[in-house]
């Protein structure tokens, strides 16, 4: 196991997540049994003065969780792979983690997306005197914290699981995954065009849904809608990246890794990507909780909900256009240059 | 133009003190409407709880049962941000003036205008107007530590007046005033509550009815809150 100062600060602010959210998430519990904003007993009120700190120390749990994460995935794109033999990026650091890498990650970002909707509903809540939301907010606390322990023990078992002695074949993992030039064309299957052509048409009703949303403060189909076609193009945007996109930024074909985005020579576009597609995910899933737990029309909780709702599809929007910027510019950009697409 | 302040059930009771009398309770079951447009005083020896009980109405502290409404919102009850928002239609004489010692008696007044909108023309406009229907105009360029302690208690009321709030605290007023400094404070007081605002002044002091016309006389005695005939 490393003792690198990055890793040990990720762990260090790991373990002080936990213990904020676990703060939090015993006053949480104590919500979720016996809040009652009607009664004006002894226990509510304290109950009241408590969740109140506890919205303190959520918040301060998810910045901090916000943070390592990053921390991590600069570590684990950009450090580490110095040090594991044979890793060039990330994708040879992942290897050397073994499943408890690739479950680390996914347990992570589930972590922040539970506590991304949170805060923004928790935004909705302190937006009206009487925080009406504050039982909705407390499950969401109380579902953050066993992931984010997950996360934590995934992580310690990818950081025990780490052997600087033992090379990893960091390309071969991406190679070897095709046999042949036709495989490399496809996925799943399924010709790459087809797959940029989905990319393409996921993008123009992400985007009309997602304008909608924002244009009509969250009218609770339209957040569905939202939410739903996020959910296809989440996975059609990754895999025209990976499979098609990449290549005008690493400049050679079939090279479809994920990680060598983050490195320097390529100018650490992965960062700003990824977050961008990670941004549309989390606003979208946002909208559609802020939409689903509105109260009635026309109370001031769905007029708060709804301009937070909106404020989160207009976030939709700008990271899918500065995705769209980052991976489909460069395309073009080829295409004006050369007069051809990289295809081979 | 406030509706009026409401107790209802309101107790309070102190962190670690079961061993005092009332289990602990300072206040318990005060059920009182503090109407707009009217003084009222509140009376009882020292310790009664006279001081707590402003703090409470004014959103200083959270009642420990019970809640406190102001035109029917329960603001006792409100997340701390909307509460601090409220407190600014709050105006409180603390017994202990707290005033910001580097600053001068003019600044010291002024200071509740800044969070709100104004020019700084505006506020010293106020500042010098309030100061002056205090018999203190002539301190605004002082520094407040060099003041007497009935002048320090003058500048704590300018401050609390300056903006005409709709709800305002006095916690002894008048303590250190001679008569003719608290007739002053006392006739402001009025004119406050005559335009519409809530005024509850606290004071163990009998003299206190000479200089203020008081509309209601409550005692605080057991923590609860009776009126004197």
């Amino acid at each position: 196991m490393t003792r690198h100062p990055l890793l040990l600060a990720v762990f260090a602010t790991d373990l002080l997540t936990l213990l904020l959210l676990a703060g939090a998430a015993a006053v949480a519990f104590r919500v979720v049994l016996h809040w009652d904003p009607k009664d004006t007993g002894a226990h509510q009120l304290r109950l009241q003065a408590h969740s109140e700190t506890a919205v303190l120390a959520g918040a301060w749990a998810f910045g901090l969780h916000l943070f390592a994460t990053m921390t991590l995935i600069y570590a684990i794109t950009n450090i580490l792979p110095d040090m594991v033999p044979g890793a060039m990026c990330g994708t040879g650091v992942l290897q050397a983690m073994r499943s408890g890498g690739p479950r680390m990650l996914i347990f992570r970002l589930v972590g922040l997306a539970i506590l991304w909707v949170w805060w923004r509903m928790e935004k909705v809540n302190r937006e009206l005197p009487e925080a009406p939301l504050a039982a909705v907010n407390a499950r969401l606390v109380l579902l953050a914290l066993p992931v984010l322990v997950l996360a934590q023990h995934a992580a310690w078992q990818a950081a025990l699981a780490m052997e600087f002695q033992q090379p990893v074949d960091c390309c071969a993992v991406i190679y070897d995954r095709f046999s042949s030039l036709e495989d490399a064309r496809q996925t799943m299957g399924v010709n790459n065009p087809l797959w940029i052509t989905a990319f393409s048409f996921a993008t123009i009703g992400l985007l009309i849904a997602a304008i909608m949303t924002w244009k009509t403060c969250a009218h609770r189909n339209r957040a569905v809608l939202l939410a739903v076609l996020a959910m296809v193009w989440l996975p059609l945007s990754a895999i025209a990246l990976v499979r098609v996109l990449a290549a005008y930024h690493y400049g050679v074909l079939h090279h479809h890794c994920p990680w060598c985005l983050f490195l320097p020579e390529h100018r650490l576009l992965g960062f700003p990507i990824w977050s961008a597609w990670m941004l549309v995910a989390l606003e979208a899933a946002a909208a559609l909780a802020l939409s689903l737990f509105a109260g009635d029309p026309l109370s001031p909780l769905d007029r708060m909900a709804g301009r937070q709702a909106a404020g989160a599809a207009r976030n939709t929007v700008l990271a899918a256009l500065l995705f769209i910027l980052m991976t489909v510019g460069p395309a073009l950009w080829w295409r004006l240059q050369f007069g051809v697409w990289m295809t081979g | 133009m406030s509706t009026g302040l409401e107790c209802r059930h309101l107790a309070y009771r102190y962190p670690n003190a079961d061993h005092t009398p009332l289990n602990g309770f300072l206040l318990q079951k005060i059920d009182r409407v503090f109407p707009a447009g009217q003084v009222v005083l509140i009376s009882g020896i020292s310790g009664a709880g006279k001081s707590t009980l402003l703090h409470l109405l004014a959103g200083l502290r959270r009642p420990t049962q019970g809640e406190i409404l102001a035109a029917s919102q329960p603001v006792s009850r409100w997340v701390a941000a909307h509460r601090d928002r409220w407190r600014r239609r709050v105006g409180i004489i603390f017994q202990q003036d707290h005033l910001v010692s580097g600053l001068s008696v003019l600044e010291n007044v002024i200071l509740p205008l800044i969070p709100r909108s104004g020019e700084p023309g505006e506020w010293r406009s106020k500042g010098m107007d309030i100061l002056t229907r205090l018999n203190a105009h002539q301190l605004a360029g002082q520094a407040v530590t060099a003041l007497s302690g009935g002048q320090r208690q003058r500048v704590a009321a300018a401050r609390a007046l300056v903006d005409a709030p709709d709800y305002i605290m006095a916690d002894e007023p008048t303590a250190h005033q001679d008569p003719g400094n608290a007739r002053l404070v006392g006739r402001l007081l009025r004119q406050a509550a005559d335009r519409g605002a809530v005024v509850v002044v606290a004071a163990h002091d009998r003299h206190v009815e000479e200089w203020i016309a008081v509309d209601q006389h409550l005692k605080l005695d057991n923590g609860t809150l009776q009126p004197v005939p």
